[in-house]
């Protein structure tokens, strides 16, 4: 450990809030390093003087003015609600039922939405197929496609594909109409 | 009579809601008050090294038990008081800097205005017998100097480790921080504040 690293954990060391392995690690340090053990040394002094600083009294009757100013404290109903409301949250919303709603909202969207959407502009077929590692496409709705100017057509996706790409050349005339 | 009989069991049952609420008020105002009693002192003092002067650290206790009062049902009772009173002077205390910011910079010796004309702050009367007593007055006001010096954050932090002993914890859940930040803070404010005090030479040489 080099005295950078050492001048760091000094204040922690000293409030005992380091680990069993730094702790060593400092105390080490300092038995050999004569700067850092008067760094070390100033640091604690100041932790010191500051804990024998004297108590800060009030004046005598703080207490009766502080109660005599609540009397003038309304608290309005909708506060009190909302205070309920969120000693509520804080004792039973705690991470792992927040976790357990979220997975729970994430499962229903997952299978809510369907897995076989075609988007033809980009040409990737299904999203959410490909995720979940299902097949590729299979696309039995018709899909919409620019009309030629005699003809619209109805447009099928062969099922046989196996890259999930949809290009212009798998696309199957399946009927024509007359305009 | 039927008719009579039903708006007079409603009456009765408003009576009784509105008499359970007003019950439930009283019994939360005598508790508070008991708070208030018990903790007030302990407030001020901590008020006191954050402002560095009576006058501000009046105001400072006075707010932050009329919020406390304010937002009494978010108390959970089985915690201890304490922790939550230290949350709320700490954001008391970062508003009123915001709305007054020379809070910070009056003198510890400039006399405070109170209710019986002007008074020099007292500080350093403990009553702790003389072997407890190594601070002076003159190195009580150094400290409060260089403490008032301080960037609030890593004033607070000190205040709560060093004059209240809180762990790293603790300290995190009153300024809503995480225990990285209050270490930081700590380290740093300690050695500004070691700094400061060397060049006031209030620096306490043979302390142990």
């Amino acid at each position: 450990m080099n005295c950078r690293r050492v001048s760091h954990l000094i204040s922690a060391y000293i409030d005992g809030e380091l680990t069993g392995a730094e702790m060593l690690e400092v105390r080490k340090h300092i038995g050999v390093c004569r700067e850092c053990a008067e760094d070390y040394e100033s640091v604690r002094r100041t932790k010191f003087m500051l804990s024998r600083l004297s108590t800060a009294k009030p004046r005598p009757d703080l207490g009766a003015r502080i109660l005599s100013r609540l009397d003038e404290v309304t608290v309005p109903v909708y506060l009190r609600l909302w205070n309920r409301l969120v000693s509520y949250g804080r004792a039973y919303l705690t991470p792992i039922t927040v976790g357990c709603a979220a997975l729970g909202i994430v499962l229903v969207v997952l299978v809510s939405k369907p897995f076989a959407t075609a988007d033809i502009a980009s040409g990737r077929a299904s999203f959410y197929s490909e995720m979940m590692g299902l097949p590729s496409i299979n696309i039995t709705a018709p899909i919409s496609y620019e009309p030629p100017v005699h003809a619209r057509p109805l447009v099928f996706a062969r099922s046989d594909n196996p890259s999930g790409v949809v290009e212009p050349s798998m696309l199957t005339f399946a009927s024509f109409e007359a305009p | 009579m039927l008719r009579r009989n039903k708006n007079e069991t409603e009456e009765e049952s408003v009576e009784l809601t509105t008499s359970a609420a007003a019950a439930s008020e009283r019994v939360d105002r005598n508790l508070f008050d008991e708070l208030v009693q018990r903790h007030h002192k302990q407030a001020y003092n901590i008020a006191y090294r954050m402002t560095g002067n009576h006058a501000d650290a009046e105001d400072l206790t006075q707010e932050a038990f009329i919020r406390a009062f304010r937002f009494f049902d978010q108390y959970r009772r089985e915690l201890p008081f304490e922790s939550w009173l230290y949350r709320i002077i700490s954001n008391a205390f970062i508003d009123m800097l915001r709305r007054k910011p020379k809070a910070q910079i009056r003198s510890l010796d400039q006399p405070v205005s109170t209710d019986d004309g002007e008074a020099i702050p007292d500080i350093a009367d403990e009553s702790g017998g003389p072997e407890e007593q190594i601070i002076s007055k003159e190195m009580d006001a150094s400290i409060q100097a260089a403490l008032n010096s301080l960037p609030p954050g890593f004033r607070l932090a000190v205040i709560y480790a060093d004059i209240e002993g809180l762990s790293y914890e603790e300290i995190a859940d009153a300024m809503r921080c995480s225990i990285g930040t209050v270490r930081s803070r700590l380290h740093r404010g300690r050695k500004l504040l070691r700094d400061r005090l060397k060049s006031f030479g209030a620096f306490l040489e043979e302390g142990r």
